[in-house]
């Protein structure tokens, strides 16, 4: 009996230890992947972590569900997303652009004005697209994602996400047009 | 791809290409370190299911009506062997045990309102009174019981009753012709 329950118990630490290390695996290849798509909702640098850091903990209690690669990243992608939207519209106090993430301090002042300057106008015409649009063309432009790639996190056809990536970057050239 | 397009995607790039802080896997790290192990996957859903239709079953086993099955024992009456003057007999031990079911038909027929058995209140109040009077000995029955003494009844003795045999007289046979009122 003790033998039986001695196998038992040491299946269940050795099921437990690979389920760590494949999170361990799946967190090193996804943290910065989960941290953008919260960024760009954000950009805020430690809000985005804090967004990030929420939603792997998430996908820790759910990863004996999340153990194959394409599924963690995906339901990974539409959690951050997620858990970024309802901060941004549940936190009031950040309201201005303000906080908005400033570039590295290597340029001199004037550079890192215009810079300044372009990103805000790039990012207020990515917020001003529908949220469909804007997380297909975040998810394109991260990590260097082709049209398989983003339709695979989305779980989506590729054909919707060709569709929905030229339709992001026809509304942003029009936007940016009219804003120059 | 149009040039505008690399441009563009270039920039989107660009202004993604945020590093989070050195400290944020630690964090995260710390942060999980602190929930419980993941477990392995385990179909809770049909664990619950299963306990759900067993739920289901007891309560209906513990429902039905418990029917009085052919071939079960009535009364149970436990018996014991007494070897008294060293034979072997079985004696009850025990008041017969009636299933529930017949106890509970007994004791709704004993709290059923039944047709009494309606008699005048005068004749009540005679007997009562005849009753108490016999006992405390103000009235003799004895002598009046004596003198309307009932004979044993003696029936008249049966006569033999003779039935004659019934004699039925054959029909005169048909004349033959038509027309004859017979």
């Amino acid at each position: 009996m003790h033998e039986y329950t001695d196998r038992l118990a040491g299946s269940f630490v050795a099921v437990n230890a690979d389920l760590e290390r494949e999170f361990e695996a799946r967190l090193v290849e996804s943290s910065t992947l989960a941290f953008r798509i919260a960024f760009s909702v954000l950009r805020h640098v430690q809000d985005a972590e804090e967004v990030a850091q929420e939603a792997f903990v998430k996908a820790y209690r759910a990863f004996s569900q999340l153990r194959d690669r394409d599924r963690f990243r995906a339901w990974l992608v539409r959690m951050t997303w997620r858990l970024a939207i309802d901060r941004q519209r549940n936190d009031r106090r950040r309201i201005s652009r303000e906080r908005m993430y400033e570039p590295a301090p290597t340029f001199d002042g004037v550079v890192a004005a215009i810079e300044r300057e372009r990103a805000a106008r790039l990012w207020r015409a990515i917020d001003a697209l529908p949220e469909k649009l804007r997380l297909v063309i975040v998810l394109a432009n991260i990590e260097g994602h082709d049209v398989a790639g983003v339709a695979r996190l989305l779980a989506l056809p590729p054909g919707t996400v060709k569709s929905r990536l030229y339709l992001a970057r026809q509304r942003l050239k029009e936007r940016l047009e009219c804003t120059r | 791809m149009h040039p505008m397009n690399d441009s563009l995607d270039d920039e989107i790039t660009r202004a993604l290409a945020v590093e989070p802080s050195p400290e944020f896997l630690a964090r995260v790290r710390t942060r999980i370190a602190a929930e419980p192990a993941p477990r392995a996957y385990r179909p809770w859903w049909l664990l619950g299911s299963a306990a759900a239709a067993c739920a289901v079953v007891v309560v209906a086993v513990a429902l039905w009506p418990r029917a009085l099955r052919p071939g079960q024992i009535v009364s149970r009456t436990a018996l014991s062997a007494t070897s008294t003057s060293g034979i072997g007999t079985l004696v009850s031990t025990q008041q017969p045990v009636l299933p529930a079911r017949e106890a509970r038909r007994r004791e709704r027929d004993r709290r059923s309102p039944e047709p009494e058995v309606l008699i005048a209140a005068g004749e009540v109040r005679a007997m009562r009174a005849l009753i108490l009077a016999a006992r405390d000995g103000r009235l003799e029955l004895a002598p009046s019981l004596e003198n309307t003494a009932v004979e044993a009844a003696s029936s008249p003795p049966i006569e033999t009753i003779d039935i004659q045999p019934i004699t039925i007289a054959p029909i005169a046979p048909f004349s033959g012709e038509e027309g004859v009122r017979q």
